[in-house]
C-alpha cells in the first residue's frame, strides 16, 4: 500500500509539474527584463528532487548576462550553481534567498557549467525553467 | 483486478495521456548524483519530447553576440556575405530548412545591427516562411511582425524582436516535440556566426575578431554534444563527422585559462566573474578554420540543389 501510495504521488506530480512548465516559463521570462536580449533559446528539465540538470554555456567576455532559473509559479524554489569548467564554484544562489535571477559581468569568455535541482521545500517534482539574456 | 490495481493502472494511463498531449516526456533516468549530472541520453525516444529528466542541456551564444562584436570593432555592412539566395523554396527537407532558418537569423540579426531595414525585413519574411514550414505556428510571427513594422526605426526595439521571435520559436518547438529542429536551427546559426568571423578577420585583422573565432574551441564541444544528442537514427551523422573534422582543426587552437575568485555584490544581484583566459590561432589555424567553416556553410546553403 505504501508503494501505491508512493507511486501514486510520484505519477500526479509528474503531471502537475509538466502542466506548469508554461506557467513557469511566463514567471521566468518576466525577470530578462528589455535591457537583456535573449539568447534565443528555452531550457526545460523535469525534474524530481534529488536530480540535477547540468546545462553548459560559453559566456563571452565583455558581456553581461542574465540567468534566470524557476520551477513553479512563484520565485525561489530552484536552486541553482554556476561552476567554471574546472569545476570551482562561481556562483550559488542559494546564498541569496535562492534568487531567481543573477547578473555575471564577465572579464574574460568562458565556458561555465550551471547545475540546477528542486528546493526540497518546492516539492517532489517541478518544472525547472532556464533562460539566459545578455547585454553589451 | 483489486482496486489498488485499478487505481494504479487508472493514474498511469491517465499520467502518460496527459503528458503526452502537454508534451512532456517519459522519465529516463533515475540519476541522483550531484556531484556529475546524469549522463545525456543517446538522443530522442522516438516519443520524447521537451522535458527532460537528469539531462545536459546546451547552450550556443547567440550569433547576435558576435554580431554586435563585429560592429565593435568597426566592420561595415557587407552584403556579400549573406546567404544571397533569399527565396529559400528549395530547401525542400526538414534538416535544410531547420539548418537555413538559423543561417537566415544570424544574417537576420547581422542585417538589424547595421540598420539595413530591406533586407532585414526581407529575411524576416523568409524566416517566417521556413518556420512555418517546419511547423512553428504562424501565431507566433504573426504578433511579432506587427510590432516589427511598427518600429523599424527603433533598432533596439527590433532586437528585442527578433531575440523574443527565436527564444519563442525555440519553445514553441520544444514544446512540439521538435527538438531535433530546434537543434538543427542553433546549428545553422552558429556556422553562419563563425563564417562572419572568419571572413571578417581576414577583412579587417582584428585580434578580437581572431579570438572570437579561437574561443569557439569550446563552443564547439557543446555544438557537438547538442547534435549528437539529436542523432538518434544517425540522420545527423554526416553534421557530426563534420563537426569531428572542424575539432581536429580546432585542436591546435593554443588556449590558456587562469581561475580567480569572483566577486559578488548582493545589492545589484551581480557576480563580476573574473578569472582570465586567452587563445591563440596561428594564421595557419586561421586558415584552416576558414576553409573548413566555408566548406560546412556551402553544405548548408547548397542543400537546396542536392
Amino acid at each position: 500500500m505504501k508503494q501505491l501510495l508512493i507511486i501514486t504521488f510520484a505519477l500526479l506530480s509528474f503531471v502537475g509539474a509538466s502542466a506548469q512548465c508554461d506557467i513557469t516559463a511566463d514567471v521566468c521570462q518576466s525577470h530578462i527584463t528589455d535591457d537583456f536580449l535573449s539568447d534565443g533559446q528555452h531550457y526545460r528539465a523535469l525534474l524530481l528532487t534529488d536530480q540535477v540538470a547540468e546545462f553548459n554555456a560559453t559566456l563571452y567576455g565583455g558581456s553581461l548576462y542574465r540567468l534566470a532559473a524557476c520551477t513553479g509559479t512563484q520565485d525561489g524554489n530552484l536552486v541553482f550553481r554556476v561552476f567554471d569548467k574546472e569545476r570551482n564554484l562561481i556562483f550559488r544562489n542559494s546564498e541569496f534567498k535562492n534568487a531567481p535571477y543573477w547578473d555575471f559581468m564577465v572579464k574574460s569568455t568562458l565556458d561555465v557549467i550551471i547545475e540546477a535541482e528542486l528546493d526540497p521545500i518546492a516539492g517532489a517534482s517541478g518544472c525547472a525553467v532556464m533562460l539566459m539574456g545578455f547585454k553589451r | 483486478m483489486k482496486p489498488t490495481q485499478l487505481l494504479v493502472l487508472t493514474l498511469s494511463i491517465g499520467a502518460a495521456l496527459c503528458l503526452s498531449s502537454c508534451g512532456g516526456e517519459q522519465t529516463t533516468s533515475s540519476d541522483t548524483d550531484h556531484s556529475s549530472a546524469s549522463k545525456p541520453k543517446a538522443g530522442n525516444a522516438p516519443n520524447a519530447s521537451i522535458l527532460k529528466v537528469g539531462d545536459k542541456l546546451f547552450n550556443l551564444p547567440s550569433p547576435l553576440e558576435t554580431a554586435f562584436l563585429i560592429e565593435e570593432v568597426g566592420g561595415h555592412f557587407n552584403e556579400a556575405i549573406l546567404n544571397r539566395n533569399t527565396d529559400a523554396s528549395g530547401y525542400s527537407t526538414k534538416q535544410s530548412q531547420a539548418m537555413n532558418l538559423g543561417i537566415y537569423g544570424a544574417d537576420l540579426g547581422y542585417s538589424l545591427i547595421y540598420g539595413h531595414s530591406q533586407s532585414t525585413f526581407t529575411l524576416l519574411a523568409t524566416c517566417k516562411r521556413l518556420g512555418t514550414d517546419l511547423g512553428i505556428s504562424p501565431a507566433v510571427y504573426t504578433g511579432l511582425m506587427g510590432r516589427f513594422e511598427g518600429n523599424l526605426q527603433n533598432r533596439d526595439s527590433l532586437l528585442i524582436f527578433v531575440s523574443e521571435l527565436n527564444r519563442m520559436s525555440d519553445e514553441y518547438l520544444k514544446e512540439n516535440e521538435s527538438e531535433d529542429i530546434s537543434a538543427l536551427i542553433l546549428y545553422g546559426g552558429w556556422v553562419e556566426s563563425l563564417y562572419f568571423s572568419t571572413v571578417l578577420t581576414q577583412e579587417l585583422d582584428d585580434e578580437k575578431l581572431r579570438n572570437r573565432v579561437g574561443e569557439q574551441k569550446n563552443t564547439l564541444g557543446n555544438m557537438v554534444g547538442l547534435i549528437e544528442q539529436q542523432n538518434v537514427d544517425g540522420a545527423l551523422d554526416n553534421i557530426v563527422t563534420q563537426l569531428k573534422e572542424l575539432e581536429v582543426i580546432f585542436e591546435n587552437v593554443g588556449d590558456s585559462y587562469t581561475w580567480v575568485e569572483p566577486q559578488t555584490n548582493p545589492e545589484e544581484h551581480m557576480t563580476v566573474i573574473k578569472s582570465q583566459s586567452s587563445v591563440e590561432v596561428s594564421p595557419e589555424v586561421l586558415a584552416e578554420i576558414t576553409a573548413k567553416i566555408d566548406d560546412i556553410r556551402n553544405s548548408i546553403i547548397g542543400s537546396s540543389e542536392s
